[in-house]
């Protein structure tokens, strides 16, 4: 087992994934950074910015083209099942089977990571409780809202108790109250279970509000790494959304009703 | 402006001549020509050398049977083409995005049935027009070859509107609740089996007969049809060629029930458009997963109650409470019978079990497709939810192998009884082609799993569905005939099976390698 360093959990050495039959579409361009331990650590980007796929490398779903990353001490390269039982993750886009229940999804979750039988169910009803779906759990999930199956989908990733979380656009889909519940669970998970917390999301005010950290990546790299305030300072910007639209490129407000009075921009 | 409904027929057509663009405008001038060369020139050219069969056929009983069975095919078939292609897609999102625009649902209809009438009319009147070849050489001229064309045509027409009002109305009944767009699903290929009950029928013959015979119930059911209306007009202009005027009566009568009905169903059908475009939900109770019954808590012994078995019951689970999935199963049975009451049942005693078994084998290999073929269909996500987990694909596929087997094993038993049982075979031969067909249907599902795995198929219905689908079939037949052919029967039935698993389990093997690999 390779060590991080400085208690860091998650490092990865330039890492760089390209896609293609000729490797020509770079989704991640050595990308060098480090979680702490117990740290809530921010991924901001725009669409197509390379998120999903650093995630994916981390969680050893899919391997980096070049470079090197540990998570919780094992090389995703070359130990991917402890990498695997180290990490939780709610995807952006997950694939779920929406003829289950919430109480048969998470059995079956809890069944791939090898939970014991004898702590499984209790786990699954104390996650249904803490999500308020303890009265729905044997109804089908294809009759769920959005919002509660992304709830189902946070208690899967929590299900076998991971040390490090990934979270891909956790309350996308989520009503205020649900994402005030879910802001509030990665606070909790952080600072009272002591798990590190890798967030990734369009919402800035959920990034800013929840993270210690932040990294933004832009076209797969990474253009900016610190606390809000640092980023902020270091952009010369207002607040947190000026400084992404400065480091990422936005388009000019001029622009965007321009189309009404026909004049080209 | 053009009206509403001008423009949906329009975009329907464009969507339709989508994959031939350039010609779309010039299409149907130039198929109108090509079809009037072939109906007058060529094709009666060809069949001006089998005149002796022809006139034979015509004054024949069987001949009225015929006309009124072939426009029935034709009917039914414009029926439920839409019905199946509106209910496969479960997606209510476009009927909302036309509830939302300022359209009528009549409009709607009619766009719909506009823009796909081309290509059914086109169709409609090569097949007709082909048939009809056949009589010109008697002296059928041109006026009633046209009258009879326009039987086939007004026959499609009303077809085609009343299918594409009843898909309407069944979508929006069933597209309200999961359960209901389950249903519309399983109710798409469950469709199809009377339209293949009637074919093989005609196959056999003993529908042309049945229906001939003047005591039989069902010309009485036929006359029903506004197909049995125009097959009776086109066979007075077969049996008295060139001679428009003998007749006319019943021909205007005909012409004009026809005209009628269509008319009428299209006012019925306008009547009824509200409703065919209603989404309010008729109950927000949601379906409930039942406890494991028997079933399951076997599968789950079987399967050693561990973890591997509850990835087991997952996906058993997720496919057996789609309704979808269960109408294929039924779907194949009911095939197999038909198969075995309208055509293997008239072969002789020699060839009956080799060609029994060949036809029920490649069944299964068509099931294997239906029940494995969904694999990887999920998505990309969904493989990456195994992939998450350690061992997960590995898992994934001996999970989907087990459930494969749960689902195709029992059908694969009961489809060799229901061709075995009625043949003069003895009870222990009954039996051991019976295990050797579960065996082969066994390997069938490693194999069918293996293509699906080396050639994924991440979307519903992708290219990669359609050429693993044909690669299962053509394998599997070959595989049956090759084997008969080199080591006869019943030697060829067993190395069949010990060829089969081979080649299953290095496909599967493949198939495992190349889904870690995916990315």
């Amino acid at each position: 087992m390779n060590i991080s360093a400085g208690g860091a959990v998650i490092r990865t050495e330039a890492i760089t994934k390209l896609f293609g039959k000729r490797n020509e579409i770079k989704a991640v361009d050595s990308l060098t950074l480090e979680v702490r331990r117990g740290e809530t650590f921010g991924l901001l980007g725009p669409n197509g910015s390379g998120k999903t796929t650093t995630i994916r490398m981390l969680n050893g779903i899919i391997r980096p083209t070049s470079g090197q990353a540990w998570v919780n001490g094992y090389d995703v390269l070359r130990q991917t099942e402890g990498v695997k039982l180290s990490t939780g993750l709610l995807a952006e886009t997950p694939g779920m089977y929406e003829k289950l229940s919430p109480r048969e999804y998470l059995e079956f979750m809890g069944a791939l990571y090898d939970v014991p039988k004898d702590v499984l169910p209790r786990r699954i009803d104390q996650l249904l409780s803490l999500f308020k779906l303890g009265d729905r759990k044997d109804e089908l999930m294809e009759g769920y809202s959005k919002g509660m199956k992304q709830k189902v989908l946070i208690a899967a990733a929590l299900v076998h108790d991971p040390p490090i979380i990934f979270l891909d656009e956790p309350t996308s889909a989520l009503d205020p109250r649900a994402s005030l519940m879910v802001k509030d669970l990665i606070k909790d998970l952080s600072e009272k279970a002591n798990k590190t917390m890798f967030v990734s999301s369009h919402i800035l005010s959920l990034i800013e509000e929840v993270c210690d950290r932040i990294a933004i990546i832009n076209q797969g790299r990474l253009v900016a790494l610190g606390t809000a305030t640092e980023i902020r300072e270091a952009a010369n910007a207002m607040d947190l959304e000026d400084a992404f639209m400065r480091l990422t490129g936005g388009v000019d407000r001029d622009e965007l009703l321009a189309w009404r009075s026909g004049d080209a921009p | 402006m053009l009206p509403k409904w001008a423009v949906i027929a329009k975009y329907e057509y464009m969507v339709k001549t989508s994959g031939f663009r350039r010609w779309r405008y010039i299409l149907p001038t130039v198929a109108a020509f090509a079809i009037i060369l072939y109906i007058f020139i060529l094709a009666p050219a060809v069949f001006a050398l089998f005149e002796q069969y022809t006139s034979q056929f015509i004054l024949s009983d069987q001949a009225l049977g015929f006309m009124q069975v072939f426009l029935l095919v034709i009917f039914a078939s414009i029926i439920t083409i839409p019905i199946m292609q509106t209910l496969q897609d479960n997606r209510v999102s476009p009927l909302e995005a036309v509830i939302a625009s300022p359209v009528r649902p009549i409009d709607v209809l009619v766009g719909r049935f506009l823009g796909s009438l081309p290509f059914y009319c086109l169709v409609v009147v090569l097949i007709a027009g082909t048939f009809l070849a056949l009589f010109i050489p008697f002296g059928m001229s041109p006026a009633q070859v046209a009258l009879s064309v326009l039987v086939f045509l007004l026959v499609v027409v009303s077809g085609l509107w009343i299918g594409i009002l009843l898909a309407a109305v069944l979508k929006a009944r069933l597209g309200r609740t999961p359960r209901g767009r389950d249903m519309g699903q399983a109710l798409a290929l469950m469709i199809a089996l009377p339209l293949v009950a009637v074919m093989y029928g005609i196959m056999n013959g003993g529908l042309f007969d049945a229906v001939g015979e003047g005591g039989s119930t069902l010309p009485t059911v036929l006359w029903l049809l506004p197909s049995s209306w125009g097959a009776d007009v086109v066979l007075i202009f077969l049996r008295n060629p060139g001679d428009l005027s003998r007749y006319w009566q019943v021909t205007v009568l005909g012409l004009g029930t026809l005209m009628v009905f269509f008319f009428g169903s299209l006012y019925v059908g306008s009547r009824l458009s509200g409703r065919a475009y209603d989404l309010e939900p008729v109950s927000f109770t949601s379906p409930l997963a039942g406890p494991e019954g028997r079933i399951y808590r076997s599968v789950r012994a079987i399967t050693a109650d561990g973890p591997f078995s509850v990835v087991v019951l997952t996906v058993l689970k997720d496919y057996v409470r789609r309704m979808e999935n269960l109408s294929r199963v039924i779907y194949i049975l009911g095939l197999v019978v038909l198969m075995e009451i309208f055509l293997l049942e008239s072969l002789p005693p020699g060839n009956y079990i080799s060609i029994a078994l060949l036809t029920i084998s490649w069944m299964m290999a068509f099931l294997c497709v239906f029940v494995v073929g969904e694999v990887t269909t999920r998505g990309k996500d969904n493989l990456f939810v195994y992939r998450k987990a350690p061992k997960g694909e590995t898992r994934l596929v001996w999970a989907r192998v087990v459930q494969g087997w749960l689902v195709v094993l029992p059908v694969a038993g009961i489809s060799a009884l229901v061709v075995l049982v009625p043949s003069d075979t003895s009870w222990q031969e009954v039996g051991a082609y019976t295990l050797a067909l579960v065996a082969i249907s066994a390997a069938y599902v490693l194999m069918s799993i293996g293509l699906f795995l080396l050639s994924p198929a991440f979307s519903d219905r992708p290219s990669e569905t359609i050429g693993n689908a044909i690669a299962v079939l053509v394998i599997s037949f070959l595989l049956y005939v090759i084997c008969l052919v080199l080591f006869g029967d019943p030697m060829g039935i067993w190395i069949l099976v010990i060829a089969s698993w081979l080649l299953g389990l290095g496909l599967l093997a493949a198939g495992g390698r190349k889904i870690r690999r995916v990315e």
